[in-house]
């Protein structure tokens, strides 16, 4: 196997060169998975996951003092409180990978780096969006290493809308390609994806036209999917957006404590949808509903909110 | 070509992984004429690999240290292995002429030149090597390295021909990405951290299992790590050559001591101490031949104990290089391409994406 890969200052890497099984595609030749860890190396761990676009940097470190994605949620003293756990995040499979990954070849691929840590059991799988897909898969999968499990704006399955916004960002993509102009497909695709991670409300709220000519509106998302197209390349997002298709979870072999975050409203993943969902685990699952402006995106726009709900969910008994 | 429009009404496709990227190997343009120098093990690896790749090239010469086998019309690859394999040498084979290699060089005429030759550091065979490579390139040949010696060569002179040089195979599997990456690694890289020997990792591992370094080697050689003289990897000289070049083509002829490898202090294995190796592992850590190299010149090669989570604890049978920035992040080559089969499989990718960049310029 070969890689090539950047690690960011206070990233480490996971190397196996054992072949790793996918659900859909050929086997790999072997992982290399870049991950942080932030917090007590003895404490209880939590593993943290995002949207696609994560990365491993959750929260600043002494090793590496820049903001993490999840900043407000992971550190000392937040919800996820590294004084206290040890916060594992790693990098999704797929992102480098040039092949078919799910959500379960995400879990599996969790597991094999929880093994090479000497983890037996997490003390909470804290997920959001595609992450908290992969929290569900591996609480599905892995039953017995995993106490808790938390599962912001993430279904069972994705539902027909969902999946028709994402293919036809990925249509944009393979049309970028055809046409070489990758990036500024990219771009566009993100926009899209941005479109459904935020809500009519909040779009009205900042961007109400003031006459015809007001694009202030499609600047912003388009701001925003360059951005991600300087980082993101049409591939991994492919990819990714593909996985989260092919994601499905049978809840009821959740055994963990499980709670499930609903953003209010969410066009990705209703709340009504989670609400349904939550009786189905073999424990019941803790439903909460999180009223937000942001919509799919609450999970990094309410952090207060959050925190209270995390904070309670991670003191929960198993 | 369908137009967007009526792409856009296609059928989904039943598998969307990737976006595809570039142009695939056209059938459209005639085969690359190629020559391979060196049948060792991983001249014959790789001739068995040509045979099944379905590449768009036609084998037309094989040479060895005693003759060159010649076939304008293309050679059996499998065949020629055979012949290697049973013992027997290219100076008895029908179609085999016995010309200097140079001259077997100009004479086969092939438009990709693949190197699978040892690398011999003595001055002469080095100049020999670079001589060689540097005139294929200036001829507009493409030439494929699993030989580390002509990347020895002055950047200055070897690096504008890049977009036609191979050195996936040199470099364990990472020369790829190292040519690919140079302009932006020479631009921010500070510094270079490397385990770039994967024979020492797998005698560490022996050792630090309470095995000996004889078990370690044994273990190396089943896994085809061994170069052709185990020596150059358990007394450091391989490792210290693999860092020079790297910082030569990063830091340049005149940045680095990098210009002779010789230079470098080599630690080699009979300088571990299994009972240290055993205490490192006990506290979770692993212990790796580490050279390093800086922008300032300065190059070293030692034993180093290395984190679990480090790039540098890279797994037996791997080769890393970190390329680390100033920001504290770091780029990381990874490769497995060490051992015959291993270092073939790099030498038919850069076949590949040689002779897909070829067909991608020729006209339709």
């Amino acid at each position: 196997m070969s890689a090539t890969l950047t690690l960011s200052p206070g990233a480490e890497l996971f190397v196996d060169r054992t072949p790793f099984a996918l659900d859909h595609d050929e086997p790999l030749p072997g992982l290399a998975l870049p991950y942080e860890i932030a917090g007590p190396r003895d404490g209880p761990l939590v593993v943290v996951q995002g949207g696609i676009s994560a990365h491993p940097h959750a929260t600043a470190t002494l090793r590496d003092a820049s903001p993490g994605w999840w900043q407000p949620v992971v550190g000392g003293g937040r919800a996820v409180d590294t004084r206290r756990f040890q916060v594992l995040s790693l990098e999704f499979l797929g992102r480098r990978e040039e092949a078919v990954v799910s959500s379960g070849d995400q879990a599996r691929a969790t597991a094999r780096l929880l093994d090479e840590l000497g983890v037996a059991r997490l003390h909470a799988f804290v997920g959001a969006s595609y992450g908290g897909m992969a929290a569900l898969r591996f609480a599905e999968l892995f039953p017995d290493r995993v106490e808790r499990v938390v599962a912001v704006s993430a279904p069972d399955r994705p539902r027909a809308f969902a999946t028709a916004w994402r293919a036809l960002q990925r249509r944009v993509l393979e049309l970028g390609s055809r046409l070489g102009a990758e990036s500024d497909s990219v771009a566009i695709a993100r926009a899209m994806g941005m479109l459904s991670y935020r809500s009519p409300g909040e779009l009205e709220e900042r961007f109400a036209p003031v006459g015809p000519d007001d694009r202030r509106v499609e600047s912003y998302l388009l701001a925003r999917g360059r951005e991600f197209a300087a980082r993101f390349d049409a591939g991994a997002f492919a990819r990714l957006s593909r996985a989260v298709d092919l994601h499905r979870a049978e809840v009821g072999r959740i055994t963990a404590r499980a709670t499930l975050v609903a953003a209010d409203p969410d066009l990705l993943v209703p709340p009504e949808q989670l609400a349904d969902l939550a009786p189905r685990f073999a424990r019941p699952a803790r439903f909460v509903r999180l009223p937000s402006r942001f919509g799919h995106d609450a999970f990094l726009k309410e952090p207060a909110a959050l925190t209270r709900i995390l904070a309670a969910a991670l003191a929960e008994s198993p | 070509m369908s137009t967007p429009e009526s792409f856009l009404l296609e059928a989904p496709p039943s598998r969307d992984a990737a976006v595809s990227s570039g142009p695939s190997p056209t059938a459209a343009t005639d085969p690359s004429t190629l020559h391979l120098i060196g049948a060792g093990k991983v001249g014959r690896a790789f001739l068995r690999r040509i045979a099944d790749a379905a590449l768009p090239v036609r084998l037309v010469a094989v040479s060895d240290r005693s003759a060159t086998v010649f076939a304008p019309a293309g050679l059996d690859g499998r065949a020629i292995a055979g012949w290697k394999e049973s013992g027997r040498s290219f100076a008895a084979h029908p179609r085999a002429a016995g010309l200097a290699l140079d001259l077997a060089v100009a004479v086969a005429d092939a438009q990709l030149v693949v190197d699978a030759t040892d690398s011999r550091l003595d001055p002469e065979a080095r100049l020999d090597s670079i001589g060689r490579t540097l005139a294929l390139l200036q001829r507009g040949v493409r030439v494929v390295l699993a030989a580390k010696t002509p990347l020895l060569a002055d950047p200055a002179q070897l690096l504008p021909h890049r977009d036609r040089l191979g050195a996936n195979a040199a470099l364990g599997g990472t020369g790829r990405a190292l040519l690919s990456e140079l302009d932006e690694l020479r631009e921010r890289t500070t510094a270079v951290a490397c385990v770039p020997n994967a024979t020492t990792t797998a005698i560490v591992s022996a050792l630090e299992r309470g095995g000996s370094i004889d078990e370690g080697l044994a273990q190396a050689r089943a896994e085809g790590l061994l170069e052709s003289d185990p020596a150059q990897d358990l007394d450091g000289r391989d490792a210290a050559l693999k860092l020079a070049l790297v910082a030569r083509l990063l830091f340049g002829a005149d940045g680095a001591r990098a210009a002779a490898p010789g230079s470098i202090g080599c630690h080699g294995v009979a300088a571990l101490d299994a009972g240290l190796l055993a205490r490192r592992r006990a506290r979770g850590t692993t212990t790796r031949l580490v050279g390093r190299a800086a922008r300032s010149g300065e190059l070293s090669l030692a034993w180093e104990e290395v984190a679990r989570g480090s790039p540098l604890a890279a797994a037996p049978g791997c080769v890393v290089y970190a390329y680390e920035r100033p920001d504290g992040s770091a780029r990381v080559h990874l490769g497995s391409g060490v051992g015959a089969g291993a270092t073939a499989d790099a030498l038919i990718e850069d076949v590949r994406a040689l002779v897909s960049v070829a067909a991608a310029r020729s006209p339709r």
